[in-house]
């Protein structure tokens, strides 16, 4: 291990930090300690050093022109986008932080977690622990997650091979990561197909290969009011569609897979719902007696009508 | 193992603010910390030592004094301030606060707090992924059910903050769990309520929290004694979906079929839901409940 380069690294992120002025190279090879031999070898060890700061997150920025060395750029990292802002976070919300942080542990995230915790902890400000807070044993993690949200953050494609559901062949996808989004216990994707040139969801389970990275950096953006939510309804959706006036405050289960739920009046609310078992549907509309309505379509309309005349009779 | 520069760089400029932030940490807690080894720890201070801004003379190195028990950051230089977060670093906190809130009880103080700590925490890190693009929801159902599994096999009470949907109020409620029914549609759990003190079924759905507590349940045993009912149904046709759903109903060639159930509201509406397969003989008086019950639907229909 060569302490020699750490050395180097660590005195070139100070240099260039105490730097308000954008330094050019040969200001740096004069000034910051470590670099030695000819021109040649110190042109090549700054590349090098640049790219790795570059690839740890520090954000060097290019630019300046200083009048005298108008052909060279300079480089510089300013406090702002080196450090953490200490303090914008008080004591609560550094607790919550850092009991958020503990629900990677043990998970793909647990050493970024535990890296981000610790720098949260070296602000210097003793944490408030939350109150009331039982947690229990909750898993949040799936497998390639970690990689998946990595590509997200670095807004770059990826492809893998995936298995739809009731398929038994997997695909290679070639997809532009938007958001992900954990949903009924499971993890899920939501990404812009290459091939299909589309938004879909990927169920993480259904991966069968690792994650490749494809295409630039930075390739593509995700517009401001980009919703997973709108891409995972897919998920519940049925084949059948109704409008059912459902009682407010009643009809929970409904509720819950309502695509749209709009106020009737004071006592009503008016649900559109999908659905794909006809039979089964009809058991929910009749569990909720005289809290729901049929509204559409007619046709379970007239078997909700049927079912009740026949119970009234059979049960006078 | 080879570790690169890099990655000891990275590790020393985090070293630094934590000692800053630390003092006094001995050797073997920042050993600990990092995940390295004491003799790591030692030739990591030892190289800081020599770090500092150019002209490095002692007045611009970082300046750092150690012994086993005892670590002394003396002058930081521009390093005392940690790193902020990479995108992918945020992110993983985004999604972890989301996830916290989403565990919390629905009316918990804090969830507002962290909705805007999530807010807050995009802006500072100027991040590109937009709140939509992710969300947590958990399945905190399954984890209730988990834990009322625990608390029924570890024969413990538990005590749990329920919604009653119909009244529109959360109380907290001691109970002895008996056993789960599972529905097609919801989860229920059937238990005896201290609060009310009666046998009582709840739709795991509407537990907001729920706490395990050190005291003994009631056993299932005396929860026959204490007040189940009986029911008897007559089998309209072949089809047996409600049997197979309730698996605690016999399932012979009978025409009719006695079983235990706990909650009337739970008989009426099975009555209703199930008109194609069951006709409720007993009990007899929730008979007229059921006509009632439909006559009031029916007229939703005839009105207009």
């Amino acid at each position: 291990m060569s302490s020699a380069k750490t050395e180097r690294l660590i005195n070139l992120t100070m240099a260039l930090l105490a730097s308000r002025r954008f330094m050019t190279k040969s200001e740096i090879f004069r000034r910051v300690a470590g670099y030695s031999g000819n021109q040649e070898t110190k042109e090549r060890m700054f590349e090098r050093d640049k790219d790795d700061l570059r690839s740890l997150g520090i954000e060097i920025e290019v630019g300046g022109h200083d009048p005298l060395f108008e052909d060279e750029p300079g480089y510089r990292i300013t406090p702002e986008a080196y450090q953490l802002p200490a303090s914008q976070f008080n004591a609560h919300e550094l607790g919550l932080i850092a009991t958020a942080l503990g629900l990677w542990r043990e998970s793909e995230f647990e050493d970024t977690s535990h890296s981000v915790s610790r720098r949260f902890q070296s602000i210097g400000v003793t944490p408030q622990e939350p109150e009331g807070l039982t947690l229990g044993e909750v898993s949040i993690d799936e497998t390639g997650l970690v990689e998946i949200a990595d590509a997200l953050a670095d807004r770059q494609g990826i492809r893998f091979e995936y298995r739809k559901s009731g398929s038994q062949d997997a695909e290679m996808r070639r997809v532009n990561p938007m958001g992900l989004s954990a949903w009924k216990g499971s993890w899920y994707l939501v990404a812009e197909d290459l091939e299909r040139g589309d938004i879909r969801a990927f169920k993480l389970s259904r991966f069968v290969s690792g994650i490749e990275r494809i295409g630039k950096i930075a390739n593509y953006e995700i517009p401001e009011d980009f919703d997973v939510r709108d891409y995972l309804i897919m998920f519940s959706r049925g084949e059948l569609n109704a409008v059912i006036d459902v009682r407010k405050n009643q009809g929970g289960a409904l509720r819950s897979q309502a695509i749209t739920v709009e106020q009737q009046d004071e006592e009503w609310d008016r649900l559109t719902v999908q659905f794909n078992d006809e039979t089964e549907f009809l058991r929910e509309i009749l569990w909720l007696t005289d809290a729901a309505k049929i509204v559409e379509p007619e046709s379970l309309r007239i078997k909700v009508v049927s079912a009740l005349t026949t119970l009234e009779a059979r049960y006078v | 193992m080879s570790e690169s520069a890099a990655t000891r760089a990275l590790r020393l400029l985090d070293l630094v603010p934590y000692l800053n932030s630390h003092p006094g940490v001995s050797v073997a807690e920042i050993a600990e910390e990092f995940a390295i080894s004491r003799a790591d720890v030692i030739k990591d201070l030892n190289l800081i030592f020599l770090c500092g801004l150019p002209g490095y003379t002692p007045l611009e190195l970082i300046d750092i004094s150690f012994d086993e028990e005892s670590v002394n950051l003396h002058d930081p230089q521009n390093l005392g301030t940690p790193r902020r977060l990479t995108e992918s670093e945020a992110l993983s906190l985004r999604i972890a606060l989301q996830a916290l809130a989403e565990l919390l009880p629905a009316n918990h103080k804090d969830r507002t707090i962290i909705s805007n700590l999530t807010a807050k925490i995009r802006s500072i890190f100027q991040s590109r992924i937009p709140d939509g693009a992710l969300t947590y929801s958990s399945d905190r159902q399954r984890l209730t059910i988990n834990n009322i599994s625990q608390a029924i096999s570890k024969n413990k009470q538990i005590s749990i903050v329920y919604y009653n949907k119909s009244k529109d109020e959360s109380k907290t409620r001691d109970i002895d769990p008996f056993r789960l029914i599972v529905e097609e549609k919801r989860v229920l759990l059937h238990a005896w309520c201290h609060l009310s003190g009666g046998l009582r079924s709840f739709d795991t759905a509407n537990i907001e929290s729920l706490e395990i507590l050190d005291r003994p349940r009631m056993t299932s045993t005396e929860e026959k004694e204490s007040g189940s009912k009986m029911a008897t149904v007559r089998w309209i046709n072949s089809q047996r979906s409600f049997a197979e759903r309730y698996t605690s109903i016999a399932r012979p060639g009978e025409p009719t079929s006695d079983f235990d159930f706990f909650q009337e509201e739970w008989l009426i509406r099975s009555a209703i839901s199930y008109f194609d397969e069951i006709e409720v003989l007993e009990p007899a008086d929730i008979r007229s409940v059921v006509a009632e019950r439909c006559k009031r639907a029916l007229e939703l229909y005839s009105s207009h």
